[in-house]
């Protein structure tokens, strides 16, 4: 009875050595439903004639390379001289309010290179050009990083960024290298050619068109009289206003961020610690209240330090609002009692912030 | 019951065999939780629970020199998970046979011991008939295919024929120094090499090291062997890699480098490697094991919410067009957390997604003893709760004499 069910449980292994597949021929034949037409593979590399949602020509000498690993990555190809080639990708994302953004991304590439962000779609200029491509937007970024040595400000740029974003029917595509200035800007026109050439088969567009402002919701605010604007730029900061009290001075400002920010305790430990309080381990331990702005409803820390040898102690008002991908801070930081008389005031103030759509404006 | 059997029944029945068993399945879920410092959840699964004896290494329970390093011996023999689990169904059945008597005041302990039994054979099942497998899908396209990523074939498939097209060799096969000559296979495969686990690194043009086959992606790529994964590595699937030289007719067809680490340009599927056969081409691969489905699934929409201000995410759901032309099914369907579909006897749950949301990545199971845990833990519930009121009716009653 032991050895019955010893064997029962053991069952049987059907797994033969060699098995024979009737493999769909088409493993996208539903795909086909809504594929206007039969695209052409971009090269060989294994390439086993299945429905692809883009094409293109490469320039003679470009190498395609089988993609690894990243499940965004569509292509690779090896451009420049051969002896030592540079990469450029070909990457799709979901058509977000992020992967759409072209302030967004552009902003992201200056930060690689090491250029100072756009602070908005005026500067676009600068460093992006529309390229014609049939029934689709498309643009041209090009970025020179500055010299590798910071103390030759005004020398030769060292580093180059060719970079293009498509919006596809249902990706948005993004075409990208970065490597040595002189080789990188040799590849110049066969890039733009390469940019030229991609074409999506199935051309039924589902998704709206890039729109610099799609996501670049706005603000509108009305500041209190005794709020000074400063009129020096900061990074990462919007606008910044001083509230001076004698000797005592605190600073107020407005940060807009898209995508990902961080773990809520992350960041509620860094603003602790900039006033000197401990790391929390729960989000438990730190209490919020709500705040609002407008009909927008968010959250409002405030964090007081504790008093230093001077007797001296810092304090930092925060609300933070989500809009869409964006999240907005506003801050308040400076002399412990000056912001805690301000405190009502900067309630006040974001009360009446006005968060308005691109298409309101 | 005649007193031979009564003989027989009684040491097989006895509680002290119980109490053993019950001891023996202690020691093997501490040495099996041990083991997985140095094995994949899958392969303690198998060597340790789907068994009838494991050897359990000392040396899982010493500071290892280094990872993945064990010796063979000195260890134990100590009875599987499978040995354990029969003894406890014939220990279970005996002790009833023996000393059980039906009756009402014992219904409890049936319903709870039945329940016990339907829990040791749905896991036999589900040990031996359940196929669990992955279909990734990007959005905007269909699969019909899953795959099961704790198994590997080397697939050959011949891109001009409609039925009988591939030809898959179990990963059991791909032994190094192995010719695998069959009347399906277009040439002979001999396994140069296989590594269970692997990265991946390309090939500068200058590269000094010779590449590591003759013909294809071999050229570009070098594969590496690495540890394989472990319960506690980061990484938790097994990227094998094969070198296969390939003859015809006693010509060398040259020497392949096999890995399902490099993807086509579909992004979900593996790279397959053009092999010329006279004039005529076939396609080489080592992938994850498929299983084709008599359906398609379309993805039309994969989200991937957020709670507001964070990154956890407070939602996945995959929108899919099931379409199965034999069952005449044409049907959106939303799968998302606790709420998957169930078509055709399987189970399709949102399992997990593709790197920047741009798909999904459903769960397929087949399970034929599904059912059974659902209904012996109901069973099980409803048994303790019955024993529970039996026992406090009778305590009841006495305390009131």
């Amino acid at each position: 009875m032991l050895m019955l069910g010893a064997i029962l449980m053991i069952g049987c292994d059907g797994d033969e050595a060699i098995r024979v597949y009737d493999a769909p021929p088409d493993e996208h034949e539903h795909e086909h439903e809504h594929a206007a037409t039969a695209p052409q593979p971009p090269t060989a590399a294994g390439g086993s004639g299945m429905v692809r949602p883009i094409t293109w020509q490469a320039p003679a000498g470009w190498q395609i390379q089988p993609a690894s690993g990243s499940a965004t990555r569509f292509a690779t190809f090896l451009i420049g001289p051969a002896d030592d080639p540079i990469d450029l990708t070909v990457v799709a994302l979901p058509a977000t309010n992020m992967s759409r953004s072209v302030l967004a991304n552009v902003n992201r590439w200056l930060d690689q290179m090491g250029r100072e962000r756009l602070e908005d779609v005026a500067q676009f200029d600068r460093y992006i050009k529309p390229i014609e491509l049939p029934g689709l937007r498309a643009l041209l970024v090009e970025i020179a990083g500055p010299p590798l040595d910071d103390e030759e400000e005004d020398g030769d740029p060292e580093q180059l960024m060719l970079a293009a974003i498509i919006q596809g029917p249902r990706l948005v595509w993004f075409v990208k290298s970065v490597g040595p200035y002189p080789v990188l800007a040799a590849e110049r026109q066969r890039f733009a050619s390469f940019v030229r050439s991609i074409r999506f088969p199935a051309t039924t567009p589902t998704k709206p068109p890039i729109s610099e402002s799609s996501d670049v919701v706005t603000i509108r605010y009305q500041v209190p009289d005794h709020w000074h604007k400063d009129p020096q730029q900061r990074p990462m900061r919007l606008v910044t206003f001083i509230v001076e009290d004698g000797s005592r001075r605190a600073d107020m400002w407005i940060s807009r961020f898209a995508g990902s920010v961080g773990s809520p305790l992350m960041n509620i430990n860094r603003w602790r610690r900039q006033v000197g309080l401990p790391g929390i381990d729960d989000l438990g331990q730190q209490a919020t209240e709500d705040i609002s702005a407008g009909d927008t409803t968010g959250s409002m820390l405030d964090l007081a330090g504790p008093k230093d040898a001077a007797g001296r102690a810092s304090r930092l008002l925060i609300a933070l609002f989500n809009t869409g991908n964006t999240k907005w801070f506003f801050r308040m930081h400076g002399d412990d009692q000056l912001v805690a008389r301000e405190k009502e005031t900067f309630v006040q103030f974001i009360g009446r912030v006005q968060f308005v759509e691109p298409s309101r404006e | 019951m005649n007193d031979r059997i009564k003989n027989i029944l009684k040491p097989v029945g006895s509680l002290r065999i119980t109490v053993v068993l019950l001891a023996l399945a202690v020691v093997l879920i501490f040495c099996a939780t041990w083991a997985q410092i140095d094995l994949g959840i899958w392969a303690v699964v198998n060597e340790y629970f789907r068994s009838l004896v494991v050897w359990v290494p000392i040396r899982i329970f010493l500071p290892r020199p280094a990872a993945g390093e064990l010796a063979r011996f000195p260890g134990f023999p100590l009875p599987g998970g499978y040995l354990l689990g029969a003894a406890f169904l014939v220990n279970l059945i005996a002790a009833h046979l023996l000393r059980f008597k039906l009756a009402w005041k014992r219904a409890g302990i049936f319903m709870i011991h039945t329940a016990i039994i339907l829990l040791l054979v749905g896991e036999a099942i589900t040990g031996n008939f359940a196929v669990e497998a992955q279909m990734p899908i990007l959005e905007g396209r269909s699969s019909r295919w899953a795959q099961d990523i704790r198994e590997v074939e080397l697939a050959i498939r011949d891109p001009d024929k409609d039925v009988q097209n591939e030809v898959a060799i179990d990963h059991a096969m791909l032994k190094p120094e192995t010719l695998l000559r069959h009347e399906l296979l277009p040439f002979d495969i001999e396994i140069e090499r296989y590594m269970l686990n692997c990265s991946v690194v390309r090939r500068s043009p200058n590269d000094p090291e010779p590449a590591q086959a003759s013909r294809g992606i071999a050229l570009q790529w070098r594969v590496h062997r690495i540890p394989d994964v472990t319960g506690i590595s980061k990484q938790n699937v097994n990227y094998p890699a094969a070198i296969v030289r390939l003859t015809h007719g006693g010509q060398s067809l040259g020497s392949y480098m096999v890995t399902p680490h490099l993807q086509g340009h579909d992004d979900v599927a593996v790279l397959e490697q053009p092999v010329q056969v006279e004039g005529k081409t076939y396609l080489i691969s080592l992938r994850f094991r498929r299983y084709y489905k008599p359906y398609s699934v379309h993805l039309i929409d994969f989200k991937h919410d957020k709670y507001t201000g964070t990154t956890v995410p407070s939602n996945y759901s995959s929108e899919v067009q099931l379409v199965d032309p034999a069952n005449h099914e044409d049907r959106k369907v939303l799968i998302y957390m606790n709420n998957p579909l169930r078509y055709r006897g399987e189970t399709f749950f949102q399992a997990s997604f593709l790197k920047g949301d741009i798909g999904t990545v459903l769960a397929i199971v087949d399970n034929p003893g599904w059912q059974l845990p659902y209904l012996a833990c109901t069973l099980g519930a409803i048994g303790l709760l019955v024993h529970f009121g039996i026992t406090l009716t009778r305590f009841l009653k006495r305390t009131a004499k």
